[in-house]
């Protein structure tokens, strides 16, 4: 009897630990939105092919020609900038020109969207709409989670309406759920929460500012300073406590009026197309349902919008969080098509990027002649019929320099942990000398200080640097003749091999002993570093 | 004291009338050497980040609940007393004014920050410009070879051109008088030239086809800036090497007092405005001891700037500004601390067309009453500080998509200003 106490309590462990243990590993470690759903070739271009009439018909009625369609090793490098966030590393330039599938695009497109590059890259862009990328009241752990928890949710193929829900409506503990950070960050700050996340959730799911109507009515669109204030009700009675985000019972929402400081009771309520509203005892999910209801067109039409504008540079519509009204269902524009083939194939994002690299202004060179003159640019830039010229963001900058020093792909899981942490911490660190805009209006441009920076700075310097460990000691130590060498810098660079004029200026510096030519492939990296081609996407 | 017999303005028209004008330095030297209220202004800002206690500094209440063992002492305002570890600053108080209720809505550090930085509240739709970008754009100086907006020391919050553009985000130097961060090339003279021959190479490549692109990049122009700056005589403002020594040891050797004398000596040069960040103000636990140890570093930098801008007649045309993003809790908190407090907090500012001597404010001495008396809005202040600049507040300035915003939104002060 004695015996059979004792033995009690620890198989009672024992038996815990097992069911514990059991029941995790029966949980799919994919959920059920598996890689199965990865489109289909055929679908993609029919989507793709609907978009380029669009854009052809308005072409034709302007008379404008569209830019030539530019070579695949530049749209290679402008696909590695937008889904990895850095130039194509040597490596793969190497196996992108050796594959000779006439679908190469199109099958590194899903192998770049399922690198864990870009979780770290694409994700965390897609994911600055959503929580601030600039408060530090979010620590970085923090944001890695979120940012983390998008990225593969992107990867499973998680329909993105459904990621959308997570982050209105989840309850439960922060750090647990990251899909509760773009609610918890806001109520952790206190003081009109409840407003800034009407804002956000009108800006960031539905492409609208409706949060001018904070003060007063929008000046140009028919938001109203009572339909903002019901939105914001619906986030009136969240609280995070102890690490916890959850809602108390429903009560009725008071607001401050922001130039008068009256105070008014507000009930929740929608702005427009109430009967998508479900009847749910949870408000969140209620509105929740609303934003990504199959027939809310502006949420599908948001999206796509971002997704674009993250593919080439320009959203389709700027600003990319002030769209005009959907336009009839009978006389849909690109935004519409795109946002319809989304509905129709499950909400899943990796399919609109398949799309978007379809369509023809992806491939579009970024040259045209009417490029010479202002009045002419601005007619192909606006009627994209031309890839747009934009400056690549901090983060693709310091990735693209530190993947140009490196021979192979440098991905985390193929890193030391120590080198891996060093690399991340120069990014963060040059993302944050450099400062990064988000969505506001702000005329960000290079800059005089950033331009210093990068002609002197410690991150040119050391990753021009001719050692045997890097890229450019190696390209000078390896390349057989000089013209290989100078071929090696460009390809690593700038994603193509150098003009005649180029070689005509650069091969004799190449000549000389082999400290020479490191010198001589120090500079050329420091060149092509500071050069605008490399410092903006085309 | 004797006269001297001409001074630098009459030698001026000496030279001018006997037709030797070309002798003289040329017009932006000259600018820069001009002093007192013809001189054009600059503002210089000491950030105490982190969030000062008013009650340690500008604003103490000795002797009741929560005033803590901080104690008080007599200022060369009459009347004014300030906290007992700024013994050298209480003697050039008389150039400063005091307002001891200002009043937000943040506090919360980042929030807090982007307001005392910008004179707004944060707009997710909108960046906004600091207070120093906001004063370059209205305050142009075409002569000058480095940026009109620069941060000194450690301030993780950089201060942006928000939508006046990159150009008036300010350079950054950590370490002011004893680096140069990189503002100087790293390569000997021989090779730099070949690297920038080498750049217009590869330049010609990508300007083909898209012309009016490239130049909208603005990448040459500024390529050609940056080098100008690299190689500019004005660099010399961040090195401290020809400053009498008996200067240097006034301000202080700390990375703040350095910050301090340059930025003395980058407003000689024409810069616009400067901010010079002393960190570690968020003083939750032993708040006591460590804004003493604050105060040690801050009292006599800031009593040695002043003096030093008054004696060299530079304090009628430079507005300084020291305040943090928020003050602390009149209660004391467990951890011997305070926490953060945005409802009555302090600030000293003076020069320009500032009036010295002013008292501003009170806060209730038993810490009941949490509203101050006469509370001042922190867009009030800037209103203020642009005026006494000679800046038009109200003036509209239009973002990217054409929406009106003016440099600030408060009200100026008139009792500030003389």
């Amino acid at each position: 009897m004695e015996t059979r106490k004792y033995l009690l309590l620890p198989a009672t462990v024992v038996l815990a630990v097992f069911c514990l243990v059991a029941w995790v590993a029966a949980r799919p470690a994919v959920s059920a939105h598996s890689l199965a759903n990865a489109p289909r070739g055929e679908d993609v271009a029919v989507a793709a092919d609907r978009v380029d009439a669009l854009l052809q018909a308005t072409w034709a009625a302007s008379s404008i020609e569209p830019a030539k369609v530019t070579d695949e090793l530049q749209v290679f490098r402008r696909l590695a900038l937008a889904l990895v966030g850095t130039a194509p590393s040597f490596e793969e330039i190497r196996q992108f020109e050796a594959d000779t599938s006439p679908e190469r695009l199109q099958q590194w497109t899903a192998r770049l969207v399922a690198d864990s590059r870009f979780v770290e890259y694409f994700a965390a862009r897609l994911g600055d709409a959503f929580v601030d990328p600039v408060t530090e009241d979010l620590k970085p752990h923090q944001r890695e989670r979120f940012r983390r928890w998008l990225g593969n949710s992107l990867q499973q193929g998680k329909p993105y309406s459904e990621i959308a829900r997570e982050m209105i409506a989840s309850r439960g503990v922060f750090a647990d759920r990251p899909a509760t950070t773009f609610v918890a960050l806001e109520i952790s700050l206190g003081d009109q929460a409840a407003e800034r996340l009407a804002a956000r959730t009108s800006r960031a799911f539905l492409g609208q500012r409706i949060d001018c109507a904070q003060c007063h009515d929008h000046p140009f669109a028919d938001w109203t300073q009572p339909q903002f204030e019901g939105l914001a009700a619906y986030y009136g009675q969240v609280q995070f406590r102890s690490a916890r985000l959850q809602d108390t019972r429903p009560r009725s929402f008071v607001i401050e009026d922001n130039r008068t400081q009256e105070e008014r009771t507000v009930t929740p309520e929608v702005p427009f197309d109430t009967q998508w509203v479900p009847d749910n005892r949870h408000l969140r999910s209620e509105l929740a349902a609303w934003v990504t209801h199959p027939e809310n067109r502006r949420f599908r039409r948001a999206i796509a919008n971002r997704v674009w504008g993250l593919m080439l540079g320009r959203a389709f519509v700027s600003p990319v969080d002030d769209l005009p009204d959907p336009a009839s269902p009978d006389d849909p524009d690109v935004l519409d098509v795109l946002a319809d083939n989304l509905a129709n194939q499950g909400d899943d994002l990796r399919r609109l990027i398949h799309v978007i690299v379809a369509t023809r202004p992806f491939s579009l060179a970024s040259t045209h002649e009417a490029l010479d003159d202002e009045v002419a640019a601005q007619q192909v830039e606006e009627a994209w019929a031309v890839f747009p010229v934009t400056e690549l963001g901090p983060q693709q900058m310091i990735r693209a320099m530190q993947q140009a020093a490196a021979v192979s792909t440098l991905r985390a899981e193929d890193s030391n942990t120590y080198t891996a942490l060093r690399r991340f911490e120069r990014q963060f660190r040059f993302v944050e000398e450099y400062g990064i805009a988000g969505d506001a209006e702000d005329a960000q441009a290079s800059t005089i200080p950033h331009t210093v920076q990068r002609l002197s700075g410690s991150y040119t310097r050391q990753h021009s640097e001719a050692t045997l460990l890097t890229a450019p000691g190696r390209i000078a130590a390896m390349s057989s003749d000089a013209a290989t060498c100078l071929e090696n810098c460009y390809l690593a660079c700038l994603s193509r091999r150098p003009t005649l004029d180029e070689q005509a200026h650069f091969l004799p510096q190449l000549q000389g002993n082999r400290k020479q030519r490191a010198n001589a492939v120090e500079d050329i990296y420091w060149t092509l570093f500071n050069s605008a081609e490399f410092c903006w996407n085309h | 004291m004797l006269q001297p017999p001409l001074d630098r303005r009459d030698l001026l028209k000496w030279a001018t009338g006997l037709g030797m004008s070309f002798a003289l330095p040329a017009l932006d030297v000259r600018a820069a050497s001009r002093r007192g209220d013809e001189r054009p202004r600059s503002l210089i800002t000491l950030r105490l980040s982190g969030g000062p206690s008013q009650l340690e500094t500008w604003d103490p209440h000795p002797g009741t609940k929560i005033g803590g063992p901080t104690k008080a002492i007599p200022t060369s305002i009459p009347g004014v007393e300030i906290a007992s570890s700024f013994p050298l600053l209480a003697d050039q108080m008389h150039h400063l004014s005091v307002i001891r209720s200002l009043v937000s809505k943040e506090g919360d550090h980042d929030r807090a920050t982007y307001l005392v930085k910008t004179g707004f509240r944060i707009d997710p739709t909108l960046r906004h410009p600091s207070v120093g970008a906001i004063v370059a754009h209205a305050l142009p100086n075409d002569h000058l070879d480095i940026p009109p907006v620069i941060s000194l020391g450690y301030d993780n919050r950089l201060s942006r051109g928000g939508f006046l553009g990159g150009r008036f985000d300010a350079l950054r130097v950590r370490e002011p008088g004893s680096s140069d961060g990189d503002l100087k090339s790293w390569i000997a003279e021989p090779r730099q030239q070949r690297r920038l021959s080498n750049l217009d190479v590869v330049a010609q490549a990508f300007t083909r086809g898209r012309k009016v692109v490239v130049d909208r990049t603005m990448h040459a122009h500024n390529l050609d800036a940056a080098l100008t700056m690299m190689t500019s005589d004005q660099l010399k403002a961040f090195r401290l090497d020809d400053e009498l020594e008996s200067t240097r040891l006034a301000y202080g050797d700390s990375n703040f007092s350095r910050g301090c004398l340059v930025a003395r000596r980058l407003i000689e040069q024409g810069v616009r405005a400067v901010e010079v960040t002393l960190q570690n103000f968020d003083t939750h636990d032993q708040n006591f001891t460590r804004t003493a140890e604050l105060a040690g570093t801050l009292d006599g930098a800031f009593a040695a700037l002043l003096k030093d801008l008054h004696d060299r007649d530079l304090l009628a045309s430079t507005v300084v500004l020291c305040l943090g993003e928020f003050g602390r809790t009149p209660k004391i908190n467990g951890a011997d601390g305070r926490d953060h407090w945005p409802h009555g907090f302090s600030c000293l500012l003076g020069g320009g067309n500032l009036r010295g001597g002013v008292l501003l404010g009170a806060t209730d001495p038993s810490g009941k009453e949490e509203n101050p008396a006469d509370p001042i809005p922190v867009p009030d202040l800037y209103a203020t500080v642009l005026r006494a600049l000679g800046i038009d507040p109200t003036h509209q300035i239009n973002t990217s998509i054409g929406r009106p915003i003016r440099y600030s939104d408060g009200t100026s002060i008139d009792r500030l200003l003389s």
